[in-house]
């Protein structure tokens, strides 16, 4: 597995001080691109904070995501979480250093009193005597926070500047930016009161690799033996830890998960806290000893370049807004709304949209990596394009193939999504998106019966299918 | 001197007998002697004759002889090697280019095992021979290399470069870890505060002490050799040293518990949490820092909080903390789960009401967080205090408390709201009930799966099936076979097969291929034991070669059945024999006509009887006789209730098979075979204790298993049914079975009589009975069970108690679903008093434990099935309630008693139960306050009490 050492400088480390209009928590940001293009030390936010308490509690549940490796926990993880400032609301986005876990703070505009400065997103320090004054807010007190340095401060500042250089790996890129196409599948699934999220959260067992499935039922979840209509899964109910902090603040819980059958395979789930004036949102894995980078969720998108062009032309209309909207874009790109769709999922994947579940729509943001790598080495698309470049493909008939690969041959479905009978796809069963056998039978396909390719969508089905009108 | 050093590039590699500058080149060679006749300090102490050219022209050599070095077989010699190993290092070092190189050549991996001998003194002499301007930046890089888990000796390296060159302790974790543990281990003798004390780093070391996660869990782990060896423990070396002066005992308080704020994972927590209880703060101390022991209730590990607690109380005590201090403690602490602390805090707030008079109002309002947690007990202390102080409090205070309580009311649960609402001074027969929304589901017949449609979808499947089969092989997990995928193969298997067969065989060829299917796939003998080793069959007499004649009749035998073990309980046989039936036809081209007649045509596995009357008399049209154990599998299939007009067509079938069928089909199907529970034939002890033997607690005990007394007349000469029927001996035939191999196809054995499900279920009770001690599965059956038709009798019954008593919580899940299952069709056939009554008795014995039975009670009541459970309860509480009808007055009662008659009292409220549970009243009159007897006091005031 190959990682990249990124280094990110800030120009001071992140405190609280304390003046003589109170306490000020003073976070700072890194390089990054903004509304103005790429700035050093870029200011979002000056102002104050509505729900202290709460606030710093979220803030350390982010940090403490980001900080954690829920699986193999004795290999420490220290990655900055990644704030963007979009006009109306702050984001705080971390994701867990096992590749398991995402955790977004939605501060909105009833959280916060004061002026937002810029738009744009950048990595944010947060260091151990950070968190230690974090911890140390409490009660009503006003707290003012300011998002990055002001301009005095940045030209006269002579301190050392703050450094960090941390490896992170590719499988960690890829599952930060494809985890926001797998939540564009997801519905809400139950809504709990404050008291019922309580004794919900508190009653999950401890154990990190179980796999729960719950069910609503009344005004709570129930335990489910197994996947059905409407059930949510719970990989690892340990990781879910993460909402002990800020439980004392909610409001409510709604829980967010993907269509599942009753033959289902674990899936992914997102928990959403309601603070006031703000959001916490937990994404887990489907299984807790992996992250999300294995689930291929656009594979067969990406194994065409039509959507490219689209993908270059949609990004160049975005502006940093906290909620795109499908058909106002659809409008100004002279697309359809299906291939702003397809177009949108592809920038998901490279790291330049992000996914608000409680929304149900897309915001802009620019992740500090380069994410864009990542997703051409996916492992599956380069063994597809492997296969059809060995010419191992061997079409019959316009739905059908055989795949030889090694001594063993395989037979490909092209029907719908896709179907195999290598032993991958009858363990997953579509779970994890193609497999590399299906995916090179369809960039075969394309190419030689472009007519047949175009009248079926290149789209997975489920996300051409959502339900929202252009 | 450019002679030399052009000489000295040159003949670098060559052993050289140049004497040009006036002294012997420096060679790798020359080095090695050195070292040989006087240790490596002579080595060391040669390369300091030499300049820093002639030492970086020795680099390359040195390289290439390390590198040589690690590509050596392995040999006996590894002393000569480890020495040459710590040669090279210690040259190395004296003799590379930079800071950079010098530090990556002393941390290769390649060095680390050097022998006996610790080169550091070594290494600090070759050190002091390079310009003094790299040894900070060499300290420096080295210190920012050191991990968790470098060798002590890279640590004592830059240990002994800062202290040479007087810099102060290295930056960062890696050195204060390497630190820690050079104390450690060096202290043996003298104690840790002894080492401390005579080190000039440690009061700048002290407070790092805090930063790295791992080092609280290598303090704590010290604390317990406190009694041993006192002078090893950490916390008591921190107290001492900060008492001797060498740190400031006010900063390293505050470091401590800056450092308990932060957090982290546990062991660390509390390795932190020895050093400040060693550290024993006074008062004074603790009044200075009340606000971060404030910060520390709400979110610290709970024994700090409790540590944080106790100081903040005694301050209270002592009259130095402030009224709303004591209001946020409270706030903070209520919302805690652990009920210690919660009960402490209650504890401190009566005496804080009472303490800060005029604020009292202000610290009842803050009671009213415990609401929040929605624990009942909880819930019930605090309505204690607010009984006690409510009525005390002067008006405008008041107010607040009661508004507080009123936005509470909605989310309270039965006994605390009404105690809530005649403080609030309402009347709490006018509230509107509990709304919560906990209506049973109904009962949704599942839908039957589609069929496949294509040879190629088949081919899928059929390889899922096969891989499947394959990880379950490999890795030993539980991976249930589901019933309706091998139904639908089969039913594919034979349609495909009759509608296009060389496209089925090209299909399936791969996929044969790659499982490497063959009919004989047990390495066992010939008998066949999983439904695995069938599908196998089918796919081989589909695929196999013509050649191949006659080994299909030679696995089957003449009479076409496989020949079983005698570990191969009942309803498995009855399904392997249809199975390779269906083989043996797969196998016999003609017969590719012939009509399936066990088609399941519900989601329950019932045939529809028109078809197969169709079916009957397309054979007869023929001339052909149908497949024995197809018939007789479509016969077991048969629905409860058929139309009359197929049974009158049925009877102008002529073959035998035909007469047969239309006999079964106007008597309605099978006739119930008679079920019964094993008779005891002696009382048996209970399981556990030291009368009960072995293999009497190997086995489920005879009291906990059914008996089927045999087929019916008109199906005894069937292959089938007389042995799905003969379980006359159910000790036996479970002592006999091989239940690990055969639990993932329990779940297929619903399918073989769906009208019939008691049959199935009182096979079904032996491996489920293992489930209630070992993680053995098998409880899949029960929804399907709880799907099908037929009455519930003793095996139902005993399944079901089994289940609802299983050990694993998934288990637990699939007996829930099946109760609620059978709760919701209401069909009248449930008789939940005799499930009751059958739970009580294996509880009495012990086969079930009573704390997973109130497990899985909790979850079906949180999903509404209110009636269903009171009904149970009525039959299970009066033999668990002490002066009952089995357990003799006086008893101590079950601990989980209690929480069985607070669900009763739930259910009986909801459903506005009626009629009486004996010995309930003179359990309810006993003195006491224990939850068993107040949770009977509630369920006898419930029932009691005139209906709405």
């Amino acid at each position: 597995m190959s990682s990249s050492v990124y280094s990110f400088t800030y120009l001071r480390s992140s405190a609280l001080h304390t003046g003589a209009g109170g306490p000020s928590l003073a976070l700072e940001t890194s390089g990054g691109l903004t509304s103005h293009g790429l700035a050093p030390f870029p200011r979002f936010f000056a102002g104050f904070l509505t729900a202290p308490e709460a606030a710093a509690g979220s803030l350390l549940a982010v940090a403490d995501v980001a900080a954690t490796r829920y699986w193999q926990p004795l290999r420490r993880a220290s990655l900055d979480p990644v704030v963007t400032g979009s006009g109306d609301r702050l984001r705080f986005e971390s994701f867990s250093g096992c590749g398991g876990v995402y955790a977004r703070l939605d501060v909105l505009p009833a959280g916060i009193d004061g002026d937002m400065l810029g738009t744009g997103t950048t990595n944010v320090d947060v260091n151990a005597p950070l968190r230690e004054a974090l911890a140390m807010v409490g009660g009503s007190d006003p707290l003012h926070m300011a998002v990055g340095p002001d301009d005095v401060t940045v030209t006269t500042f002579d301190g050392p500047v703050v450094e960090k250089k941390v490896p992170l790996p590719d499988r960690w890129l890829r599952g930060f930016a494809e985890v926001q196409v797998i939540a564009a599948r997801f519905d809400l699934r139950a809504e709990l009161t404050a008291v019922e999220a309580v004794r919900f959260l508190r009653s999950l067992p401890r154990n990190t690799r179980q796999t729960l499935w719950v069910r609503p039922q009344g005004r709570t979840l129930r335990t489910a033996p197994g996947p059905s209509a409407g059930a949510v899964c719970i990989a690892g109910p340990d990781r879910l830890r993460a909402l002990a902090r800020v439980l004392r603040h909610a409001k409510a819980l709604r829980v967010y998960g993907p269509p599942v059958g009753a033959a289902a395979g674990p899936a992914a789930s997102a928990w959403e806290v309601e603070l006031p004036g703000m959001r916490l949102t937990l994404t887990l894995s489907p299984d807790a000893t992996r992250g999300f980078s294995g689930e291929g969720a656009v594979l067969g998108d990406l194994a065409t370049d039509e959507a490219a062009a689209d993908a270059d032309l949609v990004s160049a209309l975005l502006a940093w807004e906290p909620r795109i909207d499908v058909g106002d874009l659809a409008r100004d790109a002279g697309l359809t709304a299906e291939r702003v769709r397809a177009a949108l999922a592809r920038l998901g994947t490279s790291g330049r949209i992000g996914y608000d579940v409680s929304e149900a729509a897309y915001f802009h943001r620019e992740l500090p990596y380069d994410t864009g790598k990542a997703e051409r080495m996916n492992p599956r698309l380069r063994g597809a394009h492997a296969l059809v470049d060995d010419g191992c493909v061997l079409p019959d008939g316009t739905a059908a193939a055989r795949v030889v690969s090694g001594p063993t041959t395989y037979q490909v479905r092209l029907a719908g999504d896709g179907s195999c009978t290598c032993e991958w796809w009858a363990k997953h069963r579509g779970g994890r998106g193609p497999c590399k056998h299906v995916l090179a039978a369809q960039i075969v396909r394309r190419r030689t019966q472009p007519a047949a390719a175009a009248a079926a969508p290149a789209v997975p089905a489920q996300l051409g299918a959502e339900a929202e009108d252009a | 001197m450019s002679d030399t050093i052009h000489t000295t590039a040159t003949t670098a590699m060559t052993k050289t007998t140049d004497t040009s500058g006036g002294r012997p080149e420096l060679t790798w060679e020359a080095l090695q002697e050195a070292a040989r006749t006087s240790g490596i300090g002579g080595a060391v102490a040669l390369i300091g004759q030499y300049g820093e050219t002639e030492r970086r022209a020795l680099a390359p050599v040195l390289k290439a002889a390390a590198k040589d070095l690690r590509q050596e077989p392995w040999d006996s010699d590894w002393q000569r090697r480890a020495k040459r190993r710590t040669l090279l290092k210690v040259c190395g070092a004296a003799c590379l280019g930079g800071p950079a190189g010098i530090v990556q050549w002393l941390l290769r991996a390649d060095f680390r095992w050097g022998g006996q001998s610790n080169p550091r003194k070594h290494i600090a002499a070759a050190l002091a021979l390079r310009p003094a301007e790299w040894l900070p930046d060499i300290a420096e890089r080295l210190a920012g290399r050191l991990g968790d888990t470098t060798t002590t000796e890279d640590w004592q390296v830059v240990d002994d470069l800062c202290r040479e060159l007087g810099l102060g302790p290295a930056e960062g974790d890696g050195y204060t870890i390497g630190w820690l543990t050079a104390l450690e281990r060096d202290s043996a003798n003298d104690s840790l505060a002894y080492k401390m004390t005579a080190d000039p780093y440690t009061p700048v070391m002290v407070p790092r002490l805090f930063t790295a996660d791992v080092l609280g869990r290598r303090i704590g782990a010290t604390s317990s050799w406190e009694e041993t060896h006192p002078g090893r423990s950490w916390p008591k070396a921190l107290r001492a040293v900060s008492d001797a002066g060498l740190v400031p005992r006010g900063s390293l308080l505050d470091t401590v518990l800056s450092r308990l704020l932060r957090g982290g994972p546990a062991p660390d927590v509390r390795g932190f949490l020895g050093v400040l209880l060693a550290l024993d703060m006074t008062d004074d101390e603790a009044a200075e820092r009340t606000g971060v022991l404030l910060r520390l209730l709400p979110d610290a590990l709970g024994v700090v909080a409790a540590l944080a607690q106790a100081k903040l109380r005694r301050l209270d005590e002592a009259g130095r903390l402030t009224a709303e201090q004591v209001a946020e403690a409270t706030r903070s602490v209520l919302f805690r789960p652990e009920k210690k602390l919660v009960r402490t805090q209650f504890t401190w707030l009566d005496k804080a009401v009472r303490q800060h008079a005029d604020h009292a109002g202000e610290l009842l309002a803050a009671a009213a967080t415990v609401f929040a947690q929605g624990d009942g007990e909880m819930d019930e202390r605090a309505m204690k205090s607010f009984a006690k102080h409510l009525p005390k409090l002067a008006e405008p205070q008041a107010m607040h408390v009661r508004a507080e309580l009123r936005a509470a009311l909605d989310t309270l649960g039965e006994p605390a709201r009404s105690q809530a609402a005649d403080l609030l001074g309402e009347d709490p027969s006018a509230m509107p009930p509990e709304d919560d929304g906990f209506v049973l589901p109904p009962f949704v017949p599942r839908e039957l799966p589609p069929e496949i449609g294509s040879a190629a979808e088949l081919a899928e499947e059929i390889a899922a099936l096969l891989s499947a089969a394959r990880s379950r092989g490999w890795s030993g997990a539980d991976v249930p076979v589901d019933p309706w995928a091998l139904e639908r193969v089969v039913d594919a298997l034979l349609r495909e097969s009759a509608r296009d067969r060389e496209a089925l065989v090209s299909a399936l060829a791969p996929v044969a291929e790659r499982y490497e299917v063959t009919a004989r796939v047990t390495w066992r003998g010939s008998a066949v034991f999983e439904t695995e080793d069938s599908v196998h069959a089918m796919v081989a007499a589909v695929c196999q070669e013509e050649e191949r004649k006659g080994w299909f009749r030679r696995l089957l035998g003449d009479d076409g059945t496989p020949a079983f073990d005698k570990s191969t309980v009942g309803p498995q046989r009855a399904l392997l024999s249809r199975l390779y039936e269906v083989a043996r036809r797969l196998r016999t081209p003609h017969a590719s006509g012939d009509p399936y007649l066990a088609r399941p045509a519900t989601a329950s596995g019932c045939v529809d009887p028109a078809a197969l009357v169709d079916g009957l008399e397309e054979y007869e049209a023929a001339g052909r006789v149908p497949w024995p154990c197809d018939l007789e599998q479509a016969l077991l299939r048969l629905p409860r209730d058929i139309d009359p007009d197929v049974v009158a067509r049925a009877d102008k079938l002529g073959s035998k098979a035909g007469k047969w069928a239309a006999e079964v089909l106007a008597a309605g199907g099978m006739a119930a075979p008679d079920i019964s529970l094993y008779p005891l034939p002696r009382p048996r002890p209970l399981r556990g204790t030291e009368d009960a033997t072995w293999s009497e607690r190997q086995y489920a005990d005879a009291r906990g298993l059914a008996v089927i007394a045999g087929a019916p007349a008109a199906f005894e000469n069937g292959v089938l049914a007389p042995a799905l029927c003969a379980l006359a001996n159910p000790v036996e035939a479970n002592r006999a079975a091989d239940w690990w191999t055969c639990q993932d196809d329990v779940a297929s054995w619903a399918l073989l009589a769906p009208a019939h499900r008691d049959v199935v279920a009182a096979w079904a009770v032996m491996p489920l009975a293992l489930a209630a001690e070992n993680d053995s599965g098998g409880a899949e059956i029960l929804p399907l069970l709880a799907e099908a038709d037929g009455p519930i009798g003793p095996g139902m019954r005993l399944a079901l108690a089994y289940g609802l008593g299983a050990r694993t919580p998934e288990d637990r899940a699939y007996a829930a679903d099946a109760y609620l299952t059978l709760a919701a069709r209401d069909d009248g056939t449930w008789d939940a008093f005799e499930l009751g009554r059958t739970l009580a008795g294996l509880i009495h014995t012990g086969l079930v434990k009573p704390n997973r039975l109130a497990d899985s009670l909790k979850q079906v009541v949180g999903a509404g099935a209110y009636a269903a459970t009171w009904q149970l309860m009525t039959g299970l509480l009066p033999e668990l309630i002490p002066g009952g009808d089995c357990v003799p007055a006086g008893t101590r009662p079950n601990a989980v008693l209690g929480d069985l008659l607070g669900l009763a009292a739930d259910c009986a409220s909801r459903t506005h139960g009626s009629g009486t549970v004996a010995g309930l009243a003179q359990f309810a009159a006993a003195k006491g306050s224990s939850r068993a007897v107040t949770a009977a006091r509630r369920l006898h005031q419930v029932l009691g009490a005139p209906t709405a």
